[in-house]
């Protein structure tokens, strides 16, 4: 009979194989500073797995996760995120294998726009629209009023608009 | 709850759309912009990598949580037995570092077993992630997405022309609405976001805006849906309703009210004494940014507002006042909806506020019909820009 720890650890390997890109991808919209993506979503992971028996539901892990993503990349933007620098530089395998397309983000100007916008903007942004939540999750997941999404999302969209026709 | 979109074929995207960016193409280019990172998917050892370093870390936690323990159980047995008790043995017995175990730590130490394992003062729970103010039930349907899939774009101020009125005063509480309509094709998105702000510019402590829940005793209707997606053709609009329950006043306060017994009802005998700290407007956000034709309401002492999600006009019945009001005997400016949560308190619960609240320069009369409501419109100094919380 499986126990919990067998279920939840199950459902922290499914989420990994499903969402590890994108919660990359995530982290990737969220730092300037790209190297640090795989490092934000292997310590998003390690915080996951040490609450995996308080979150038992699918859904609740992946906004869990991406909500650690969030805090975590906004700190790395902060202060480079201190701590994880000590980790060895993990996954040589993938970070080769992503070299090129971390040089491609670089020169994307849409990505280039979007780290021109306020922290709070950008977030609210690609929470919504790449990450596809509704705007009370975004609420959630920031620690924000709805209210509050809704300005940040319809200025952001503004001030991104701006910056494009700029470039 | 995918990211990859799958169903965003939709909508077909007007390029002379002076609005902005086109949600439904922002996400899509995200998308591509990202698409070739992480391609391969997830390095093949990683999970096995993850799994080692939070095991290694929870034994480091552990084991500080344990010294922690430790160093407070030595400063309580310090402390108790002050110099006729040698604290070194029970130190190592209930580290488990050594020594003898067994030399006074069963009578001084009753946590500490015969085996000398750590099982003695844990550090409390780390407090589990905090809820963000004014967060709605996420089972709201108002992704881009389904945004997208209305096939037009989403409202802007300049698409809606909207106002708050105020139809019926019921037991003292003030039933509203706020009706909505298009110019032009467009979709808005609930949950709705109302703005309520006083001269005093105290709104934002005073009152607190609620989601509309059947068990908040207001007569508002229980609507389905909390963040539906509406398209709008030209002339079609939305309604939202809103119940504004003052709040009751502390006894000090409620002396002056005492004194006018006989009145109409508690809020008309409250809107006699009208102040800058009674007087409030409420309006409607559209697109969380652009206030509506405000409603004015009074509360002496704060108020709690419910609202609903929006709805197509008509769909459900504005509350009506059954009969003329009756005088209560009331000490209180006016009682709130039977059964509400004893949180709503403003002391306890105060709404958030807006990232900015530049955009609220609302102008223009009141319209409501009510004879609760007197005044012009104002302007506040300051505002209270909410989104109902969930009171659960």
């Amino acid at each position: 009979m499986a126990t919990d720890v067998d279920v939840t650890t199950d459902l922290l390997t499914e989420t990994y194989q499903r969402h590890y890109s994108s919660l990359l991808r995530l982290a990737a919209l969220l730092l300037d500073d790209v190297a640090s993506c795989e490092d934000v979503v292997q310590e998003a992971f390690i915080r996951v797995h040490a609450a995996r028996a308080r979150v038992r539901e699918a859904d609740k892990l992946l906004a869990y996760l991406r909500q650690t993503v969030v805090n975590l990349s906004r700190s790395t933007l902060r202060r480079r995120l201190l701590g994880l620098k000590l980790l060895p530089k993990p996954m040589p395998d993938a970070a080769s294998a992503e070299e090129g397309a971390y040089a491609a983000l670089e020169k994307d100007a849409l990505i280039q726009a979007l780290r021109g916008l306020q922290r709070r903007q950008r977030e609210v942004l690609v929470l919504r629209y790449f990450s596809d939540m509704t705007e009370a999750q975004v609420a959630a997941a920031l620690g924000l009023s709805i209210g509050s999404v809704k300005a940040y999302g319809s200025r952001g969209i503004d001030a991104l608009r701006a910056r494009l026709e700029e470039q | 709850m995918s990211e990859e979109h799958g169903g965003r074929s939709g909508a077909p995207h007007d390029s002379s759309e002076p609005r902005g960016l086109d949600p439904e193409e922002l996400a899509a280019a995200l998308q591509r912009s990202v698409a070739a990172i992480g391609a391969d998917g997830p390095p093949r050892a990683g999970l096995a990598r993850i799994r080692r370093r939070a095991k290694a870390r929870q034994r480091r936690r552990t084991v500080m949580a344990s010294s922690a323990g430790v160093l407070m159980l030595a400063v309580v047995v310090g402390s108790v037995t002050g110099s006729r008790f040698d604290i070194v043995p029970v130190l190592t017995g209930v580290v488990g570092l050594g020594g003898d175990s067994t030399s006074g730590a069963p009578t001084a130490t009753p946590h500490a077993g015969s085996s000398g394992q750590v099982r003695t003062v844990r550090p409390p729970a780390a407090v589990a992630g905090k809820k963000g103010p004014a967060i709605g039930p996420v089972t709201a349907s108002a992704t881009p997405s389904a945004l997208a899939s209305a096939g037009v774009p989403q409202c802007t101020a300049a698409d809606l022309t909207a106002k708050a009125t105020v139809d019926a005063v019921i037991n003292g509480v003030s039933y509203g609405h706020v009706d909505a309509v298009a110019s032009a094709t467009c979709a808005v998105a609930g949950p709705p976001v109302l703005q309520v702000e006083n001269l005093a510019g105290t709104a934002v402590r005073s009152v607190v805006i609620l989601e509309h829940e059947s068990t908040d005793g207001s007569q508002l209707p229980d609507v389905a849906t909390w963040g539906a997606v509406l398209k709008l053709q030209a002339g079609q609009g939305f309604t939202l309703q809103y119940a504004w329950a003052p709040d009751e006043c502390s006894a000090a306060v409620a002396t002056g009210s005492a004194t006018a017994s006989g009145s109409a009802s508690p809020s008309l005998s409250a809107a006699a004494s009208q102040s800058p700290e009674s007087t409030y407007s409420l309006s409607y956000l559209v697109s969380g940014t652009s206030p509506t034709l405000p409603a004015d309401l009074q509360a002496a002492c704060g108020a709690t507002v419910y609202v609903t999600d929006i709805y197509r006009p008509g769909a459900y019945a504005l509350p009506v006042a059954t009969a003329s009001p009756t005088p209560q005997a009331s000490t209180s400016s006016a009682p709130a909806p039977t059964q509400a949560p004893t949180t709503l308190s403003p002391a306890s619960s105060s709404p958030t506020t807006a990232p900015t609240s530049a955009a609220a320069t609302s102008s223009g009369t009141s319209t409501s019909s009510s004879s609760a409501t007197t005044g012009s419109a104002t302007q506040g100094a300051a505002n209270a820009t909410a989104i109902p919380s969930s009171t659960s």
